[in-house]
């Protein structure tokens, strides 16, 4: 018994028991249902008992809302025209931002301190192990695991997880970590103390590794902090997307371009 | 005479491991995350010690492994806990059966929270969580508060000849 765990270690780390897992996941699948009733129930009575002033007033504010939106996007359009036109001179790739398809959080890991989520779609709706995640407001993760009917999420702040991130200001390069003390921070890693990096700067993915697409808002900067016994600078970051509150994310539809090199060793976004 | 409830035992222990799977991974709020009881391997102890010769080590291995893919975690880590803990309480089931209530809630606090220690070694082995003190300790204590509920909970699936 024990030598046949052992084993199940060393396949693990090579990933030969994907199919173990894929099978197991059509068992887990009515458990994961039946562990999300409990916050489906809570949210339908939020939903037939809410008063009829509350309803107006989001109403009036979502309008509020619409209305920033669509102005805000009809600057970014001729940003994006803009934009298009120069890569077009630049032959980059990276610029394709995939089809997006909704999905929903229904469960998050119990460890506390392994940042993990379960979304409600799975390998039967084509998703794909290394898929970006974004909710709203920002980027989220990218798939891990991916079973039949669910997949697990790996947040951009496990501390396993790194973005490729660029600042928004002068397209300075860094590579975002999780915490490692598991706070639902991002760590800078590597950022010398020439480096051009303020705090209130905004960081937003940089396509590299080909696993997010490019120019997604990640987070702000929000301390530096210069020990000067340290090699490098201190800087951690604030994730824009509400990684622990948010329900509803996007799923982004890898082209066939970008599937290639999707590989969790290979692509720079991958945990290792 | 008494309503006899002729359920088959793999039936009623179905329910009972879908139950406690289920308890397992419903998602708590953050500051009761640490303090979850180990459902599972209190399902475990209880029926390894109950009938050893009904479920034994492999069911527990196999137990493990599902538990493993329900949280998504690396697989066979869960395996291994229950393993332990299934062997403990399978050498040990002539000594936990006669134990008062409040011995063998002690019992399970040590067993569980062996059986905690090992999956965080191994977590943090496999970077998968990381070291932050030893609050992932506290769900050993609850499932040791819960254990003399739980045995009696437990006594109702059971068929009445066995006790």
């Amino acid at each position: 018994m024990m030598i046949s765990i052992a084993l199940m270690f060393a396949d693990n780390r090579f990933g030969y028991v994907d199919g173990i897992r894929y099978g197991f996941g059509f068992l887990a699948t009515p458990i994961y249902w039946l562990s999300d009733v409990p916050s489906v129930v809570s949210s339908a009575f939020d939903d037939s008992f809410t008063a009829r002033s509350e309803l107006v007033e989001q109403n009036k504010q979502l309008e509020q809302k619409l209305l920033v939106a669509q102005h805000e996007l009809g600057l970014l359009e001729n940003v994006a025209f803009e934009n298009s036109r120069l890569l077009e001179l630049d032959q980059s790739a990276n610029a394709i931002f995939g089809e997006v398809s909704p999905a929903e959080i229904i469960n998050t890991s119990p460890d506390p301190s392994s940042k993990k989520v379960l979304i409600n779609k799975g390998a039967l709706d084509d998703v794909v192990n290394g898929q970006a995640v974004l909710d709203a407001n920002g980027l989220m993760g990218q798939i891990d695991q991916v079973m039949p009917t669910t997949s697990w999420v790996l947040l951009i702040t496990d501390s396993q997880h790194q973005t490729p991130v660029e600042v928004n200001r002068n397209g300075e390069r860094a590579l975002a970590r999780g915490s490692s003390r598991g706070l639902g921070q991002l760590e800078l890693e590597f950022v010398t103390a020439s480096q051009d990096i303020r705090v209130g700067d905004k960081l937003v993915s940089s396509g590299m590794g080909s696993v997010y697409p490019k120019n997604y808002p990640v987070g702000e900067v929000e301390t530096i902090n210069r020990d000067p016994g340290l090699n490098f600078l201190t800087v951690k970051v604030k994730p824009f997307a509400n990684l622990d509150s948010t329900r509803l994310v996007l799923l982004v539809k890898p082209s066939s371009r970008e599937r290639i090199g999707l590989n969790r060793t290979e692509s720079a976004g991958a945990s290792f | 005479m008494k309503l006899r409830l002729t359920v088959s035992p793999y039936f009623s222990g179905l329910c009972v491991f879908v139950v406690a799977s289920v308890l397992a991974i419903i998602p708590l709020p953050l500051w009761v995350v640490n303090l979850r009881p180990e459902f599972v391997p209190m399902v475990v102890i209880y029926w390894v010690s109950a009938s050893p010769s009904r479920v034994g080590v492999g069911t527990a291995w196999f137990l493990g492994l599902f538990l493993d893919v329900l949280e998504g975690s690396v697989l066979g880590i869960n395996g291994l806990g229950l393993v332990l803990v299934a062997y403990f309480a399978s050498s040990q089931h002539r000594r936990f059966r006669m134990l008062r209530p409040l011995q063998q809630a002690c019992t399970v606090v040590i067993v569980i929270a062996l059986y905690l220690t090992l999956l965080q070694w191994l977590r943090v082995i496999n970077g998968e969580s990381i070291y932050n003190g030893f609050s992932y300790l506290f769900g050993s204590l609850t499932s040791g508060l819960l254990w003399p509920l739980f045995v009696y909970l437990f006594s109702f699936t059971r068929p009445r000849t066995a006790r």
